[in-house]
């Protein structure tokens, strides 16, 4: 070895040892086996719910018999389901059944949302179906349904005022609706954290993408159902018209909040590497970005 | 003969002036003769009252008009304006086969009490004596239905006629008192011949053929005598008019009129204790313009104009000892917020004349919510009171068990008792209790509209609501938002967007307003009224100055009209489609920026809600992204 390439070399071990040591600091993705997402189309969102959960191993896997159980859909908005801006409620009521038929001792249901909460759970159909189903809707308006948690790993948002319902849960099930998204282009199992955060102008003024990768630090789902049965392609998260609709009729199910959105964006024609919340969570070491790393099952309802 | 007939015609003249006056002052007593009414300021009582109390012009113009008549004819006013003079010669026409006779000078007696009478309301500043023997306010007794003072009166004239006239009027005594010593007056000629026919018909008793002398302080040129006497023996000319009196008469009539002045001075030290206290007790509310009570219960003398004028029949008379006073508890009506008839009619200006915008801003008293019996308070819907209210003084607000209860501004409130009259409850839940002190205050005026707000969807313009709104905040207690402000400083019930935006699928503030200055409003156009326009800017906004796309606004904006876009360098933006705004504040609200928001509704500039572009037809073109056809998996 010439004297100049020694030199080189060992400069790049310099250079180089560090980011290694950074590279071994990203669990799972570095060292785990590979995340498995399940993708399943073609039925009602109930038939969809029973075949995913199915290959993932049952409920019985998430909930064990006594637990306490909190479901978080998206029910941000007052608008009817067929527009697309709330998790579809059959699902939503489908989860609640299982979970309780699995010996729940509780299932909770809340979302803080964005317009008026009581015309949202009504109007979006959700309350209905959870309180027939058996679970119980919370509140989510009140500053005293929340407590303050400080996770000094995240980025920007250091502490925050996370609902009670989800830091007492023993399981914690994500149910989100894909939709575009206005300011940081794709919503779906990691931006549905908003809504169990009481300041949520704070995540929007404070770097909105870093925001949303700190909030899935505060606690991390035991399982992710991301509806999209129906989907927003555009207007997100809000929608205009049904022109911003389209039935797909798809859901996505798995533990990695991670890879199930990287899938979601795909489903969105949008590029995961664009929706700069994913990368950072993957950096939080939520779950994985990296679609070689990813083992996607799909099934036919 | 020529000349009695001369007498004849003039008599019957004064008969047909006589009625045409008592006719007209009996249909101002009743309803429906508005103008009328004014015919009571040309009373001598009223009038000379009115220049004490107030001292109206209009008062003093008649009481100098009087005299001056009175120094000329005599005293014509007492038989051809003075009703009630008027009405005991129909008592004595009645009564026509009773004899007239001669009557006492009673001389002491009239002087004794026209000057206690007039010193009381002069010095003592207390009108009780002429609420009980001015002629004026006696035939208001009367005319409106006072039987008994009608039988009283009507068992005088059968005694002897006009003696009230001359023996307790204080009216009679003043004019008297001019008329006796006036330069013209009655008297016999040569030609009488004693015969005595006057002396039957003379319903004053006051002449004296035997003498030759006509008493012309008690005469009250009723004309009977000249019409009847066959020879024209009584004629119109020189009135010896004053003499010096013998010394014992001027000292007679001296200590008269000292005892009367002494009898006021007390009064006037009497009086004001004597009547707050009674007042006091009785707990009454007066009509607007009676300044405070005590005031009013010394001024007024009860003749019954502004209880018979009023169009709610709210104001009832104040019987033998009590005053004036409005009675919401029986007769279940209000003081009619535009009207002042009260005050324009009083002749003794014991109501101070007011405009109307003075009236409107007078306290009467305060309307009290009695929270046992009022069904808002015990759990059911009732928001009746409220809109009723036309001083802003009476607000529906939502408590925090979420009820909805009617709260009054303690302020605002001019106790004119229309909450108390909507009221469904029986007995009412709402009372009005008089005013602190009784004594009427101005309530602050309304503040004057601020034209440059946002309005409710459905108010049609700020100048539009303002002139419908009653301020019941029924609309304000319902917004769940906490959109709709109440009217506050800006004198207009308004939208801030503080604590939330106006719902896209919410019309509740048209369903609920009861007075239609919102207008219900369709869905589909609600969500196309535009209340204001929202305004970008982009210095203070995050998405334009750093990295972070915070979307906040787009992601709640319900028309499309806000949505980020790419920049030149393909950092995504907010971008305003102005055509689609309809200023529901959905930007305003969730932008983080502090302390000024980087986006915020405002005003129309002309104030008109106009429909935006239909969402709808405009996003039309863009069609979604056709479902794929193939079976292949999208990820």
């Amino acid at each position: 070895m010439k004297r100049r390439t020694f030199l080189m070399s060992g400069a790049a071990l310099v250079v180089t040892a560090p980011a290694a040591s950074l590279a071994a600091a990203e669990p799972p993705a570095a060292t785990g086996a590979k995340s498995k997402v399940v993708a399943v189309r073609g039925g009602e969102p109930e038939a969809l719910f029973r075949k995913g959960i199915a290959e993932l191993g049952g409920i019985a896997t998430f909930v064990r018999p006594g637990q306490k159980v909190v479901v978080k859909p998206n029910i941000g908005w007052d608008r009817a389901p067929e527009y697309g801006a709330n998790t579809n409620p059959d699902l939503v009521a489908e989860i609640v059944r299982q979970c309780i038929a699995a010996g729940a001792s509780q299932v909770e249901v809340f979302d803080h949302t964005c317009n008026s909460w009581e015309r949202c759970y009504r109007n979006s159909g959700i309350a209905d179906a959870v309180t027939q189903a058996g679970g119980k809707m919370v509140e989510a308006h009140d500053r005293d349904s929340y407590r303050e948690v400080s996770r000094p790993a995240a980025g920007s948002m250091k502490t925050a005022l996370i609902h009670r319902a989800i830091l007492d849960a023993d399981v914690f099930i994500n149910v989100p609706i894909l939709k575009h998204h206005g300011g940081a282009k794709v919503t779906a199992a990691l931006k549905n954290f908003m809504g169990l955060v009481w300041d949520r102008q704070y995540m929007h003024a404070h770097n909105l993408d870093q925001c949303i990768a700190d909030a899935a630090l505060y606690r991390k789902p035991d399982l992710n159902v991301i509806d999209a049965y129906r989907i927003m392609p555009t207007n997100g998260p809000r929608g205009v018209t049904l022109n911003d609709v389209r039935t797909v009729k798809y859901q996505i199910l798995s533990t990695d909040i991670v890879a199930a959105d990287v899938l979601a964006c795909k489903l969105l024609r949008t590029k995961p590497e664009d929706v700069r919340y994913v990368a950072l969570a993957a950096k939080h070491g939520l779950g994985t970005a990296d679609e070689s790393r990813i083992d996607v099952v799909r099934l036919e309802a | 003969m020529a000349r009695s007939r001369f007498w004849r015609s003039l008599h019957a003249l004064r008969i047909c002036l006589a009625v045409l006056t008592i006719i007209a002052m009996t249909l101002a007593f009743g309803h429906g003769a508005d103008c009328l009414a004014l015919i009571a300021k040309a009373n001598f009582g009223p009038a000379l009252l009115s220049v004490i109390t107030r001292f109206s012009v209009t008062g003093a113009i008649a009481v100098v008009a009087v005299l001056m008549l009175t120094a000329i004819l005599g005293r014509a006013y007492c038989s051809v304006i003075c009703p009630l003079g008027i009405l005991q010669d129909a008592f004595g026409a009645l009564l026509f086969w009773r004899k007239n006779h001669p009557q006492p000078r009673l001389f002491l007696l009239r002087k004794g009490v026209g000057v206690t009478v007039w010193s009381i309301a002069f010095i003592g500043g207390w009108a009780i004596g002429l609420r009980f023997l001015e002629p004026y306010t006696i035939f208001g007794a009367i005319a409106a239905y006072g039987w008994l003072p009608a039988l009283v009166l009507l068992a005088l004239v059968a005694w002897r006629r006009r003696f009230f006239c001359n023996s307790f009027c204080p009216v009679g005594a003043l004019l008297a008192c001019t008329a006796v010593h006036a330069p013209f007056g009655l008297r016999f000629t040569e030609r009488c011949v004693k015969c005595g026919k006057c002396v039957t018909v003379c319903p004053a008793g006051c002449l004296d053929p035997k003498a030759g002398t006509i008493d012309n302080g008690r005469c009250i040129r009723c004309l009977a005598c000249a019409s009847a006497c066959p020879f024209g023996a009584i004629t119109y000319g020189h009135n010896p008019g004053f003499r010096f009196p013998t010394r014992r008469k001027a000292l007679t009539v001296g200590g008269v009129l000292a005892g009367g002045a002494a009898v006021g001075v007390a009064a006037h030290f009497v009086s004001p204790s004597i009547i707050e206290n009674a007042i006091r007790r009785k707990n009454v509310i007066c009509p607007p313009g009676a300044g405070d009570a005590a005031r009013f219960a010394s001024k007024c003398t009860d003749c019954r104009l502004c209880v018979t004028q009023c169009p709610t029949e709210v104001i009832k008379p104040a019987g033998v000892a009590g005053i004036v006073h409005l009675d919401y508890a029986t007769t279940g009506a209000q003081c009619k917020f535009d009207c002042k008839r009260c005050t324009e009619v009083c002749p003794t200006g014991a109501l101070l004349p007011l405009t109307l915008a003075e009236k409107q801003r007078t306290r009467l008293g305060l309307a009290v919510i009695d929270t046992q019996r009022c069904r808002a308070f015990n759990g059911e819907s009732c928001e009746v009171c409220a809109p009723a209210c036309p001083a802003h003084a009476l607000h529906m607000v939502r408590r925090e068990d979420n009820s909805i209860v009617p709260e009054v501004d303690a302020e605002r409130c001019i106790g004119c008792g229309a909450c108390r009259s909507a009221c469904p409850m029986e007995p009412k839940a709402i009372v009005v209790v008089p005013p602190e002190d009784d004594k009427q205050t101005l309530v602050p005026p309304l503040p004057t509209p601020h034209y440059d707000v946002i309005c409710p969807p459905g108010a049609g313009s700020p100048q539009r609501l303002r002139s419908l709104c009653t301020d019941c905040n029924l609309c304000v207690a319902n917004c769940l938002p906490q959109v709709i402000q109440p009217a506050g400083e800006k004198g207009i019930i308004h939208l801030a967007f503080d604590k939330g935006m106006c719902e896209d699928y919410c019309t509740t503030c048209g369903n609920v307003c009861p007075t239609g200055a919102i207008t219900p409003l369709d869905l589909a156009i609600k969500q196309r009224s535009r209340l204001g326009l929202a305004v970008l800017e982009p210095s203070i906004c995050v998405a334009f100055s750093t990295e972070n796309s915070c979307g906040a606004c787009a992601e709640h904006c319900p028309t499309g009209a806000l949505r980020m876009k790419p920049d030149a360098e393909g950092h995504l933006v907010p971008m305003l489609t102005t055509e689609l705004c309809i200023g529901c504040g959905s930007c305003e609200y969730p932008c983080p920026i502090r302390p000024i928001k980087a986006i915020r509704v405002h005003p129309l500039t002309d104030g008109v809600q106009v429909l935006a572009t239909d969402r709808n037809e405009y996003f039309k073109a863009t069609e979604p992204t056709p479902a794929p056809t193939s079976d292949a998996w999208l990820i």
